[in-house]
Order: C-alpha cells, then structure tokens, then sequence
C-alpha cells in the first residue's frame, strides 16, 4: 500500500494526529506538511465522511486546485551546492531521508544530491529551529 | 379534498422526516466495485514504526461533463491518547492528500 504515498514524503504518528511530511513534486528547497487528528468511531464512518468532503470538493477538482492547504517550510542555512545537483541541466534536489519525533520536536533528515545530510528541525508548530550538516556516510 | 392534502402533508412529513435521519449521503461520488482493499500500513512512530489499519479504495467523481478516478487510501490507528475514549479510532482521511495530489498535476 505504500505505493500509493507520493515521492519523497513520510508519514508519522504521534498520540493524537497524523502527520504528512512532503518534498512536494519537485523537491526544492523547502517541505510541506500537513496534519490530520479527524476521529471517527470507525474506519468505515471516517470513509463516509472523506467521500462526503469529496463530494463538497467537486468545484475545487474540476478547477484542479489544491484540496489542502499544506504549511511550507523552508529550509535555512542551506545553501545551493547542497540543495541542488552541480552539473545537471535539470533541478535536482535533496531526498527527504527520514522524519522522527524527538521531544516536542521534528526531526527532518534532507540527503544532499551532492552527498552529505542535512538535519532540518523544526518545533511543535513546525517552525524552523535550526539545520545541522551531517557528515557523509 | 381536504383530506387528500392532509394524507399528502403526511406522508411529506413522513418521507422528509425519514430523510433528515439518514447521515447525508454523497450523490456525485461512488466507489468503484470491487476495488477496496483492507491491509496495514506502516507509519512512524516515535523512534520506529508502527502498523497501522489502511483501507484503499477507487473512487469516481462525477464533474459537470466527465468522470476523474482517484485512489484513496485511508489509515486509522488508535491507542496513545485514544485508549480513553474506547470507541475512537483515528481516522486520517489521506485519501484527500491523494486527490491533492492527482489534481495538482492539472494545475
């Protein structure tokens, strides 16, 4: 079933939501998230009512908008050679490796197209905090 | 006559009344037969993973002059903070990031 989750995203659970990180569909310089903490009393009721948003979304679909809104996150304190293939024509950029939950914090893993790691964390809101280089493998 | 329209005032209540009880039900939206597809899914927890149920399902949508599939994929956990409310499941409708995602394609 994994296959059905886009590129260069992961998603993690903590006690009371769902949370979706994603490079988005070219993986630039930045990651989206969004989180999901709809209860239902079932999975069968939380289907029904993903269907019924379906059915309130038809306008946004056939205008082929967005169906989330996703909060973007930049990544700071890093810089191009890291971010993006020297000597391609086409935008290359870093793999989104890892996502963990340390503390009240996310702890975001970048692997460098060029090599080398990039821990990206952010804080419960998902601000930026700090990027730290990690060395290479 | 008069008592013509009350039948009729009647079983227009009745058939109002049976109709508002029923949960809405979505009248441009069917699942394709045959396509849902339980199993489990792993997600990240904490420092490791942890399965979680997933459903998968086609859905068509009916738009004004055509049809747009998507693939839905539903997860639902429930343990943590849930355990206290026995009968709540965590129901993540990532489904939507899905058709996020099929849709951003045309933008």
């Amino acid at each position: 079933m994994s296959a059905l989750l886009p590129h260069d995203s992961v998603i993690c659970l903590t006690d009371s939501k769902f949370v979706l990180f994603w490079n988005g569909w070219v993986s630039t310089g930045h990651i989206l998230i969004r989180e999901s903490a709809e209860r239902y009393s079932s999975l069968d009721k939380g289907l029904a009512r993903v269907l019924l948003a379906l059915e309130g979304w038809r306008g946004d679909i056939e205008a082929g908008k967005f169906l989330h809104e996703y909060k973007e996150v930049q990544f700071q304190g890093l810089d191009r050679d890291f971010l993006f293939a020297r000597n391609v024509a086409n935008r290359v950029g870093p793999r989104l490796s890892d996502v963990k939950r340390v503390g009240n914090e996310w702890h975001i893993v970048e692997d460098g197209p060029n090599g080398g790691s990039a821990l990206i964390v952010l804080d419960d809101k998902y601000d930026f905090i700090r990027t730290t280089l990690l060395p290479f493998k | 006559m008069l008592r013509q329209l009350a039948l009729f005032f009647n079983l227009t209540t009745i058939f109002l009344g049976t109709a508002s009880a029923l949960p809405p039900q979505p009248l441009h939206v069917k699942v394709v037969p045959g396509s849902v597809k339980s199993g489990t899914f792993e997600v990240g927890k904490g420092a490791g993973k942890v399965p979680v149920e997933a459903r998968e399902l086609e859905v068509q949508i009916e738009l004004s002059n055509r049809y747009r599939c998507f693939t839905i994929l539903v997860l639902s956990c429930s343990g943590g903070v849930l355990t206290r409310q026995k009968l709540s499941l965590l129901a993540a409708s990532l489904a939507c990031l899905r058709c996020s995602l099929t849709t951003a394609s045309f933008v």
